[in-house]
């Protein structure tokens, strides 16, 4: 059974190769879709503090230019209460200062003194505002100020208030304006600058982390870099991971299944059996029949044979009822009649009395295609319809007026039709007068129990003589012993088959079979 | 606040010259002022009123139209003096806000310049305005073209707002002539400009003119490019730094 063997193999293949791709597939997928959601989370996140951030610094300045066009005494009440009023409107403001040149005339807030005067800015603008970063010159009390000068006033600005904790969550975070770090959190995180690092999710597996940059650019350049442990990214996105690889089990017991049946199917005799039929791989034998008195060869049975990887031949008995189940016969019916005329068809044109009997199952008899095949199979090679004999069994004939039909056409085109297992089937006798009938083939189970005990050695008896009064040939099937041959031949059965003349030939022994008795035939006469 | 902004530069080799010659002032040294010793050595000259020059040229025209009495100061050894005196007076920057000071002096001067032809240059202590000299006088005359005084008013009133500083102001010409005239002219001409700071507001104890004539080009060579660069007014403002 190496195809069975090669096809297995290629089933397994096929299946493992599938449930790979399926788990690479749903890998892929899983991956993908957290990597693919956390960035957008970040990337949210990382959107509103970068707006809030642009926010802060843009009301800054225009506060500053509001002080600047303050119409009133420097330093007088209104323009104390309206620095004032703006910084408490502003929880990050740490101080507002009105000065000339680089003295601090007046202001308010809890920072004054040289962290207010740093010695070198970080930007000077065209428009006049001039900005230092955060850094150790402007550190007052452990916190690094932003400050930022315009015209008269200046502004100190707490950047731990910017990165609003609640947005940040559990992330390590810092935020860069125009390539220089504005805030971080903690202030004190090492996190990789924003140049470093590429732009979206980046998975640092070396240092289990997950980093991730975000850039923005409406007024300012604004980059954000955050920092997670891989194991919070892994935590958040495990019910995904779970559902998704759930699904992706299913899918792939799903294909499991499917494969299985496919391979069971292909696996099946009925699907080797059908691949047989369609490669022409069935065989055709013939055994002869002969003439008990004599013993000329008058005929031979048409049998389906199907060779098996390794010499061996399946016997029909087996095959035949899966063909019947799968509604393969008329396929093999048409491959046997095509054998027979391919096979021997020479010898049917040259030899008319020669009749080849072809075996006909009920299926056969409900379509078409048996006329069909037969008057194009025959047509094609010259061979007379009288040189086929079509058997049926009498299962085959259960009082179907379609198949009397049949049968009568078929007859009217020429071919002669036989009974096949005569006295096996459960029908009446009546259809022996029903139908129209050449011969009558005598089961190998009657033949067996001739001259024994058996309750079936009487029955024989009265099947010849029905055969006898209904004028039908006889034919005995399964002739293995001279003395059933003798007893047969006494009761006036004329023709029979069996090993005693010869078991089922290829086409080539059965030509030469012939050909041979012929020739004996010939000398004897 | 979107612009780009330059904040320190680095000095570029004209700077580097200019602030060689501007740290010898510093000092109060007597050193040549240029690698090249001009016959018209400022060091020699005495601080001197303009209206003492015997110009006969019409950029007479150039002294104070209404003010009487003497007014700006001319030449390096006259810068010193001011210095000193600016320095000791109290009222000078202690060093450590020096810094501070000059960048928000750029950042005040900025804006002011962004319209005009007047170019800023900034060291780590000290700032240099450079006036185009094909827009401010006509050839050959320490005549201020109209239209220059409204340009340097905005500038005078940083000048007053930031006043720890001494403000020289430089002549320079171009090659073609007589070397002694071009020194007479371009000093002529920094007097001139220096007049309207003044009387825009800038104290004239914080006032200097010097004339380098032909000594400092801005660009070597002998193309009309070079020379249109060459003639240039610049004011060159310096911290007072206490204890200096």
């Amino acid at each position: 059974m190496v195809r069975r063997d090669k096809l297995l193999w290629r089933v397994s293949v096929t299946a493992l190769g599938g449930v790979l791709a399926l788990f690479g597939a749903v890998g892929w997928y899983i991956w993908n879709e957290s990597v693919t959601a956390e960035e957008q989370r970040l990337g949210l996140m990382a959107k509103k503090l970068g707006e809030n951030v642009e926010q802060s610094i843009v009301e800054a300045r225009d506060m500053l230019d509001e002080l600047n066009q303050l119409e009133a005494e420097p330093c007088s009440i209104p323009h104390l209460t309206a620095m004032q009023n703006a910084s408490i409107a502003t929880p990050h403001i740490r101080a507002i200062g009105y000065w000339q040149a680089a003295e601090r005339l007046c202001g308010l807030g809890m920072v004054r003194g040289a962290e207010l005067m740093p010695p070198r800015a970080d930007r000077i603008y065209e428009s006049g505002v001039i900005a230092w970063w955060p850094n150790e010159q402007t550190e007052v009390g452990g916190v690094q100020l932003f400050l930022m000068r315009y015209g008269a006033h200046d502004v100190a600005i707490d950047p731990r208030m910017l990165l609003d904790t609640g947005i940040v969550e559990d992330l390590k975070a810092g935020l860069w304006v125009e390539s220089l770090l504005m805030a971080a959190q903690p202030w004190e995180a090492n996190l990789p600058s924003p140049d470093s690092v590429p732009p979206g999710l980046t998975v640092d597996q070396a240092n289990n982390r997950v980093i991730s940059r975000f850039s923005l650019g409406t007024i300012f350049q604004i980059d954000i870099v955050a920092v997670e442990p891989i194991a919070n990214f892994r935590d958040r996105y495990l019910p995904m991971v779970a559902t998704v690889a759930g699904l992706g089990l299913l899918l792939i017991a799903v294909w499991i299944y499917l494969v299985f049946r496919y391979s069971r199917h292909q696996l099946s005799l009925g699907a080797e059996l059908r691949a047989a039929i369609s490669n022409g791989r069935l065989l055709v034998h013939y055994q002869p029949i002969v003439e008990l008195a004599g013993g000329r060869c008058v005929g031979a049975e048409a049998l389906v044979r199907w060779p098996q990887e390794g010499g061996k031949m399946l016997s029909p008995d087996v095959f035949i009822p899966v063909a019947e189940r799968e509604g393969l016969v008329p396929s093999i019916t048409r491959l046997v009649l095509h054998g027979i005329v391919t096979d021997i068809g020479e010898l049917l044109r040259d030899d008319p009395d020669l009749c080849i009997n072809l075996n006909v199952a009920g299926q056969d008899l409900e379509s078409v295609e048996l006329r069909q095949a037969l008057e194009v199979e025959l047509g094609a090679a010259g061979v007379s319809p009288s040189s086929i004999k079509l058997e049926i069994t009498e299962r085959a004939l259960v009082n179907s007026d379609a198949a009397r039909e049949l049968i009568q056409d078929l007859r009217r085109r020429g071919h002669r039709v036989a009974i096949d297992d005569f006295g096996t089937g459960y029908s009446s006798l009546s259809y022996l007068q029903a139908f129209e009938i050449d011969t009558l083939k005598i089961d190998k189970a009657f033949v067996d129990a001739v001259e024994t005990d058996a309750e079936t050695s009487q029955v024989i008896n009265h099947v010849i003589e029905m055969a006898h009064s209904l004028k039908l040939d006889i034919v005995a099937e399964g002739i293995q012993h001279a003395h059933q041959a003798e007893w047969l031949r006494e009761q006036g059965v004329t023709h029979g088959q069996g090993f005693l003349y010869s078991k089922p030939l290829s086409a080539r022994g059965f030509v030469r079979y012939y050909r041979n008795q012929g020739n004996e035939a010939h000398s004897t006469e | 606040m979107t612009e780009p902004v330059i904040a320190h530069q680095k000095s570029m080799f004209r700077l580097v010259l200019i602030a060689g010659f501007a740290m010898s002032l510093a000092g109060c040294s007597h050193l040549p002022l240029l690698e090249t010793d001009s016959p018209t050595e400022p060091t020699e000259k005495e601080p001197t009123a303009v209206e003492s020059e015997p110009d006969a040229e019409p950029e007479t025209r150039v002294q104070p139209r209404d003010e009487p009495g003497p007014d700006i100061a001319v030449g390096a050894s006259a810068r010193d003096n001011l210095y000193a005196s600016l320095a000791a007076g109290g009222q000078a920057l202690a060093p450590e806000d020096v810094g501070y000071f000059l960048d928000v002096h750029e950042a005040r001067l900025r804006p002011v310049l962004a319209g005009s032809p007047i170019r800023m240059q900034r060291t780590d202590d000290r700032l240099l305005l450079t006036i185009p000299g094909s827009l401010s006088f006509e050839t050959d005359s320490a005549k201020v073209v109209e239209g220059v005084e409204p340009m340097l008013g905005d500038l005078a009133a940083v000048l007053v707002e930031f006043d720890k500083t001494l403000v020289s102001v430089l002549g320079n010409t171009d090659d073609r002539g007589d070397a002694a005239y071009n020194q007479s002219l371009s000093e002529r001409r920094a007097v001139a400009v220096a007049l309207i700071l003044k009387k825009m507001g800038v104290g004239r104890e914080r006032l200097v003119g010097i004339g380098f004539g032909q000594e400092r080009p801005a660009i070597e060579g002998d193309t009309e490019t070079a020379r249109t660069a060459n003639r240039r007014i610049e004011i060159l403002i310096e911290p007072v730094i206490a204890g200096s």
